[in-house]
């Protein structure tokens, strides 16, 4: 009997924790692995909204974040809180998404254990160093460190080949779309309120914020407002969509076809 | 941000500025849309997903993927030009459907599959 692989999956924003949440279904249902789930603490609650729902608990939680702190600080305490967690769990992969600052000292932190790290959602490039900043240097960093580059497009697939990489670049499709039909495929409420007669919202009281304030304002409107309030007043049919177009995910190709692995 | 947007939706019945949405909520918003109408990144990518039209309300994108595939399309910040848009897409079935059932270039919902296939590939060689 072979002894499942050991994989530590880290994350610490909402937008990871959407990524990577049907990543680590995937692998917690596999027996072949042994998987653990990192935070960092950086949106503690918007990433606990997000693994509730998918019904995913963390294994560890470094709680690195604090308030005003600077990259230098997110990156040295990632660094040493990740240091210590690998040596403690051996993971024989480290599993990271996207381009923050956590994700590149997760990286580094697995690297410097000699430890492969999985990208995921790699090979997004503006070709701006400085824009969107530092994710933009975040992610070309990922890149030069990782061993398994997991490309959402065709387009980041080219990115990396020609960016001179060690590793394996495979081509699989963006996880938030996984993410997102899962989620579609329950037929979530809205709780944006209905007020056209066409009403598919569900009970869920409508925003305190909404449609609340300043009354309308006649004399000060520019015409570019006016502009689009007489757009806003042009008649309306909400669509039919008790059944999300999504319910069926092999309804909507898919424009790349990814070589066989 | 809500002030200024406030006094300019007035209290036009169906605008609605709302504090932001958990996920879940924000894909049951989404798939009752009709087209959707944004400056976020995620959603040019969740768009084509939900067989929904994007206008991307900016003047660059760094998701030229979902313009070449054509599900979204680059409307810039000119409200005439968003209202044309707009307008094209609620009054032209054709043009809709076009950009509804456009190939998602994204993916198909099977990456995390394909990720966990790679990584067991890679572990165990």
């Amino acid at each position: 009997m072979t002894l499942p692989i050991r994989i530590c999956i880290t994350l610490g924003t909402r937008p990871e924790a959407i990524k990577l949440a049907p990543v680590i279904q995937q692998f917690q249902q596999s027996p072949d692995f042994e998987t653990q789930v990192v935070l960092t603490g950086q949106h503690r609650e918007m990433v606990a909204q997000v693994m509730d729902w998918f019904g995913l608990q963390a294994d560890r939680d470094l709680a690195i974040m604090q308030a005003q702190q600077s990259l230098t600080d997110i990156t040295c305490r990632s660094l040493q809180g990740l240091e210590a967690l690998f040596k403690d769990l051996q993971p024989q992969m480290v599993i990271v998404q996207g381009d923050t600052s956590t994700a590149f000292s997760a990286a580094l932190a697995a690297f410097y254990q000699q430890i492969p790290v999985g990208h995921v959602e790699a090979g997004l490039r503006t070709d701006n160093i400085l824009n969107p900043f530092p994710e933009e240097a975040n992610r070309r960093l990922i890149s030069q460190i990782a061993q398994l580059h997991f490309a959402p497009t065709a387009r980041s697939q080219q990115n990396l080949e020609k960016s001179g990489l060690v590793g394996d670049i495979h081509l699989t499709g963006n996880t938030v779309i996984d993410a997102l039909l899962a989620v579609a495929a329950q037929s979530p409420a809205c709780p944006v309120p209905a007020s056209t007669g066409t009403s598919t919202a569900s009970s869920s009281p409508p925003s305190t914020a909404a449609r609340t304030g300043a009354p309308p304002s006649k004399t000060s409107s520019p015409a570019s407002n006016r502009c689009w309030r007489n757009f806003l007043t042009r008649p309306y049919s909400c669509p039919s969509t008790a059944t999300p177009p999504c319910a069926n995910r092999s309804s909507r190709p898919w424009a790349i076809t990814p070589a066989p692995s | 941000m809500r002030e200024p947007l406030q006094q300019a939706l007035g209290d036009h019945p169906r605008a609605f500025l709302i504090e932001p949405l958990d996920y879940p909520s924000l894909v049951g918003a989404m798939q009752r849309c009709t087209l959707l109408m944004t400056d976020s990144g995620g959603i040019q990518e969740e768009a084509p997903g939900l067989g929904k039209p994007a206008l991307v309300l900016r003047e660059t994108t760094e998701r030229p993927e979902a313009i070449m595939a054509g599900t979204a399309k680059l409307v810039g910040t000119d409200p005439a030009t968003v209202v044309a848009a707009a307008a094209t897409l609620l009054s032209d079935p054709a043009a809709y459907q076009a950009m509804a059932t456009a190939a998602n270039p994204f993916g198909d919902g099977h990456a995390s599959e394909r990720i966990v296939k790679l990584v067991r590939a890679y572990c165990q060689r």
